[in-house]
């Protein structure tokens, strides 16, 4: 192993790194500006300068920036030396000499990596008395906050969002002192990563818009280690509070997923919870059409139980956004047999196909790290930049990743980014996106879109080349089967590819074709893993639970005689339609519904409980991968909510005589995992509310709190007790432990003198790299799996066009197909509208433009939508606007009738 | 937008270099050289053509002090107050044009005959001061002959790509 000498101490380092990486991984404070691991080097703010000898004699050395310095054997370098000390010291002074004096009005005061790098240089007094340059600020939409004045030009946030994120309308403008970060003119940030400019961002320049408008320093919110509810991926978050309020989410790093970077659903779309939608108190409603009137928690019991016990057949119907631990209880309550998933008939089917592929196996599930460091990926029909945003991200990273790997064959260090951006100009080679309409991933991806049938058919084509037991799709055309030959080269040649697919085109046969693609591969002796985008953040928890599909419950609705229906955190609306919906409520003559919102079907129940949301309470999630994570409730409200699983406990003790049943959430579990076989190396896993670190909970608080007093003041003049947290080992309090915690449990990242994000720094073994405190993954499909591969065969036949009609599919959108986001308020200024996608063929046959509104019909059904026009969509089918507020559910892929609307203007 | 005169002249540039898009600078110089300056639309229409996107073309627009990005006179004078100069007189010859045309720097006269700009070293120390009106070099400036080159471009229209006058 390679061997430095920083300060004549020696240092192991990797192969490969540059100073500053080695000297910040062995924990060492060098200050820096312009690096940052998840962009590289560029060496443009001359701040991260050392001293380099040419032996143990040379006491002089020469100064090089450590971050464009390749650390290589034997290398003698000090970071105290005098001479680049006073350097560092000036550099942070010239930077100084246009920042301004607002610290204390600045939102990024108190975590800015600025102020804590000025500290760690030692520039202490301002000796600059001249004029300061200004600049007009942009407004750049909901997310993000623009303030120019405080910029010192690093160019961070234009790498970051150029060339990481993809986009395209961030840049930098003018030169020397004026050099100025933003869009050419005003208007929204378009890319959907933006948010990240907040954390990427050294200073005050970008920071969080919400959260400006609610504001709080960071050592003044409480945190907790959470997981993102709004897509499959589960990313990690850490969501702060304050005074009862999610006042924002911040990036919590982990290099097996999310690493430094969050969607701007993930960053923005939590503050759901504030919403005024929330349910903070039980309604019950004695016949349909009755105003619903507010209960109390006992009354909602008494209730409750009077119903359960008088019920006939009660059955529970679950849910992929509420948590293991909820459907669980649920499921405890009603029996199995009475236990339905609450899914819409086709989620069911898919789901059910996914757990089947990554239990059968062989292929692997892969994990965003996985897709990040593959070195080839194929994607087969999922619009991944809006229903599994993160991942799209993850395929920009690989994209990078793989042009690093290019230039190292020439000696560029991966690090070294303009050297390797200048080596490696084209599109990737080895990423190949297919999907029914454009994609985003077009400018760095070798792309082409397709009906979703025939993808599936590409899918089995590509198989085909690849193992001839799968079988060849009928009458597919030279084109299409000269791109399955070349897919099949490059993806034969490479050990770790990862194929990725998903749900949202309710399209069965994708499901099989990238598994067969993923099998074909493994037979080969490749390591392929396989990928699958679902529809909601808990949809692989839900499969493990066994629940019959909700569409069965609806056959046998008239003829089963259901008095009671619980349905846990869903909105049926959603999932079944209009009809069905009507039918569901009007067999079933008590439902009850536990929700932290108000929606249709708590809005239409005789017994809507209110239910605390994920801030407040605690549970867990599978993702899509099969990754088991807890998240952590952050705050505790004063009129306390219940999570649904202790409201479900409630009713089980009562009409099960248990009196005693899980005390706590550990108990649950404990429960939960004995029953559930596929669980019980989470069991072992997890942290139990006991676990404590030199005899101390870990606190959800800084050690910086304040007001605990003043905050309650209008109230008493004494401190109240803090709360007693009996589901986790983490504290509602600033005291405990004060080291690092395990990895899954790091309410916030904090060192001395490390205030800002990047502070995370000095809790990774590696820069980079894992956390020092990482605790393995828990992923239930990673058992050895069966070698024999049984191929999925009977590829769907090829799309032929209806005269007259449309195939018509779901188009997901990133800001508002989902429920709770789109409560957001800042989503909520960013919701897209319900639209009818139309190819370009097709509109100019009929003479439709963008706009025109028509009437689309699926069966009796109609819905009234304005036409976007597709360029790329294949001609007879069209992309339906799905889930969006204000429309009905759609049973899909359906073929339609669409006719320009009578009242048309 | 672009007119085929520019479109011509841009593709000769597009043809020196692999990307197309590295021939942004002289596309905009092309422009700019028919145009005057470069205006929000000639940008838009010069990034969809070379298919790169319009902030990162402005990004690289604004960087050049010689890409004009606002509105200019006919005659641009760039006056140059680097250390040669500004040692000789820069500042008297400065008073001078600016109390002759009555604006100073960045502005524009209100018949558009001229804009004044500062400028850094012309690379011609041992006639200083000088100064630039379009393309055209006046070395030895004191505040006589200054105005009577100004007259000069007053009372012809100068062609703007005229080398030496």
């Amino acid at each position: 192993m390679p061997t430095i000498f920083i300060d004549d101490k020696p240092y192991f380092i990797k192969e490969g790194q540059n100073l500053l990486h080695a000297a910040l991984s062995h924990g060492l404070d060098l200050p820096y500006f312009c690096w940052h691991p998840g962009l590289g080097s560029v060496g443009a703010c001359r701040q991260c300068a050392v001293q380099h000898f040419k032996d143990a004699e040379d006491t002089k050395g020469r100064m090089v920036m450590s971050c464009m310095t390749p650390a290589t054997d034997g290398m003698r370098v000090s970071i105290e030396h005098e001479t680049c000390k006073s350097f560092r010291a000036d550099v942070s002074e010239w930077m100084m000499t246009n920042h301004p004096h607002d610290c204390p009005v600045c939102d990024e005061g108190g975590e800015c990596h600025l102020q804590d790098m000025t500290v760690m240089t030692g520039h202490n007094y301002r000796q600059f008395r001249f004029k300061k340059r200004t600049f007009n600020n942009q407004k750049l939409g909901p997310f993000v906050n623009h303030e120019m004045n405080r910029c010192i030009t690093c160019y961070r946030c234009v790498r970051y969002y150029r060339d990481v994120a993809g986009g395209t309308d961030l840049n930098s403008f003018a030169s020397s002192n004026r050099v100025y970060f933003g869009r050419n003119e005003d208007g929204t940030l378009e890319n959907e990563f933006s948010g990240n400019l907040v954390e990427v961002c050294p200073t005050g320049v970008f920071t969080d818009k919400p959260f400006k408008a609610f504001f709080n320093r960071k050592w003044d919110l409480q945190m907790a280690p959470s997981v993102c509810q709004l897509c499959s991926l589960g990313c990690n978050i850490i969501p702060g509070e304050r005074f009862e309020s999610i006042r924002r989410v911040q990036n919590r790093y982990n290099h097996e997923i999310n690493d430094y970077f969050l969607c701007d659903k993930g960053r923005f779309g939590h503050s759901f919870v504030n919403s005024k939608e929330r349910l903070f108190v039980s309604m019950w409603r004695q016949k349909a059409k009755d105003v619903a009137s507010e209960i109390s928690q006992e009354e909602t019991f008494q209730s409750a139980t009077k119903l359960l016990s008088s019920s006939k057949r009660t059955v529970g119907i679950g849910s992929p956004r509420a948590s293991l631990e909820a459907n669980f209880a649920l499921r405890t309550l009603v029996g199995e047999d009475n236990f339905y998933d609450g899914l819409s008939r086709h989620d069911s089917v898919l789901l059910s196909k996914v757990k089947q592929i990554v239990q059968r196996g062989p292929a692997l599930t892969a994990s965003l790290q996985n897709v990040k460091e593959a070195d080839a990926i194929l994607v087969l029909g999922e619009d991944l930049i809006n229903t599994a945003p993160r991942l799209a991200l993850a395929i920009r990273q690989n994209v990078i990743h793989m042009a690093q790997k290019k230039a190292a064959a020439v000696g560029i260090a991966a690090w070294n980014d303009l050297a390797v951006r200048n080596f490696v100009r084209e599109k990737s080679d080895t990423v190949f996106v297919v999907t029914a309409s454009k994609n985003k991933l077009e400018d760095v991806a070798a792309s082409f879109q397709l009906h979703p049938d025939n993808i599936a058919c590409l899918g089995y084509a590509i198989a085909h080349e690849l193992n001839s037991e799968v079988e060849l799709p009928k009458g597919m055309d030279a084109d299409l089967l000269a791109k399955a030959r070349l897919i099949a080269a490059v993806l034969r040649e490479a050990k770790n590819p990862v194929i990725i697919s998903g749900t949202s085109l309710y399209t069965e046969a994708l499901l099989d074709a990238s598994a067969n693609v993923a099998w074909a591969l493994c037979r080969q002796g490749s390591s392929a893993r396989i990928c699958y985008a679902l529809p909601e953040a808990n949809s692989m928890g839900l499969s493990l639970m066994n629940a019959k599909p909700l569409s069965l419950l609806m056959e046998e609705i008239v003829a089963s005689k259901v008095s009671v229906a619980i349905v846990l955190e869903n909105d049926l609306s959603r999932r079944l339609s209009s009809e069905n919906l009507g039918i569901f409520f009007k067999n079933i003559p008590s439902v009850i519904a536990l929700d932290s919102f108000q929606q249709q079907t708590v809005r239409q129940s005789k017994l809507a409980v209110a239910t605390c949301s994920f801030s407040e309470g605690t549970g867990t999630f599978v993702n899509n991968e099969g990754r088991v994570q807890r998240y952590y409730s952050v705050f505790e409200r004063k009129e306390k909510i219940l999570e649904s699983w202790r409201i479900l406990r409630d009713w089980i003790r009562k009409s099960k005589k248990k009196a005693s049943l899980w005390k706590n959430l550990d108990e649950i579990t404990d429960d939960m995992c004995r029953e559930i076989d596929t669980l019980s190396a989470f069991d072992q896993a997890i942290y139990r509310a006991s676990f404590q670190i030199d005899g101390q909970k870990i606190p959800r608080e800084t050690n910086g709190y304040s007001g605990r007093t003043a905050m309650v003041a209008n109230l008493t003049m004494h401190e109240p007790k803090p709360l007693v947290d009996v589901d986790s080992p983490l504290a509602h309090s600033m005291e405990g432990y004060e080291g690092q915690p395990p990895s899954s449990l790091i309410p916030f990242f904090w060192e001395p003198g490390w205030n800002s994000v990047q502070s995370v720094n000095k809790y990774q073994k590696e820069i980079g790299g894992e956390l020092k405190n990482q605790q393995p993954a828990v992923r239930l499909f990673d058992k050895q799996k069966s070698k024999k591969i049984v191929f999925f065969q009977r590829p769907p036949s090829l799309f032929k066009q209806q005269s007259g009609k449309w195939q018509i599919f779901p188009r997901y959108f990133i800001f508002g197909s989902e429920e709770r986001a789109a409560l957001s308020l800042a989503i909520s200024e960013h919701l897209s509208v319900p639209c009818i996608g139309i190819g370009h063929e097709d509109a100019q046959k009929q003479k439709w433009l963008p706009g025109s509104m028509v009437n689309v019909e699926i069966d009796s059904k109609k819905w009234r939508l304005p036409v976007v026009i597709h360029p790329e969509l294949e001609s007879g089918m069209a992309l339906m606007a799905h889930g969006l507020a204000g429309m009905d559910y759609a049973e899909l892929p359906s073929y339609a009738c669409i006719r320009l609307s009578e009242s048309a203007t | 937008m672009l007119s085929t005169e520019e479109t011509h002249e841009i593709d000769l540039e597009i043809k020196k270099f692999p990307y197309k898009q590295s021939a942004c600078l002289e596309a905009l110089a092309i422009v700019q050289h028919h145009r005057g300056y470069v205006s929000n639309e000639a940008l838009k229409a010069v990034a969809q053509y070379l298919e790169m996107s319009e902030t990162e073309l402005d990004g690289i627009g604004t960087f050049y002090n010689l890409i004009y990005r606002k509105p200019v006179g006919e005659n641009v004078i760039r006056i140059c107050d680097s250390v040669s100069c500004w040692i000789l007189g820069y500042e008297k010859i400065k008073a001078k044009i600016k109390n002759e045309l009555g604006i100073d720097l960045g502005q524009t006269t209100p018949d558009n005959r001229f804009t004044l700009l500062p400028t850094q070293c012309l690379g011609t120390c041992d006639h200083a001061p000088a100064l630039m009106i379009g393309d055209d070099l006046h070395r030895d400036l004191d505040e006589n002959n200054v105005v009577q080159i100004l007259k000069s471009y007053q009372e012809k229209r100068v062609v703007k790509d005229t080398i030496d006058g």
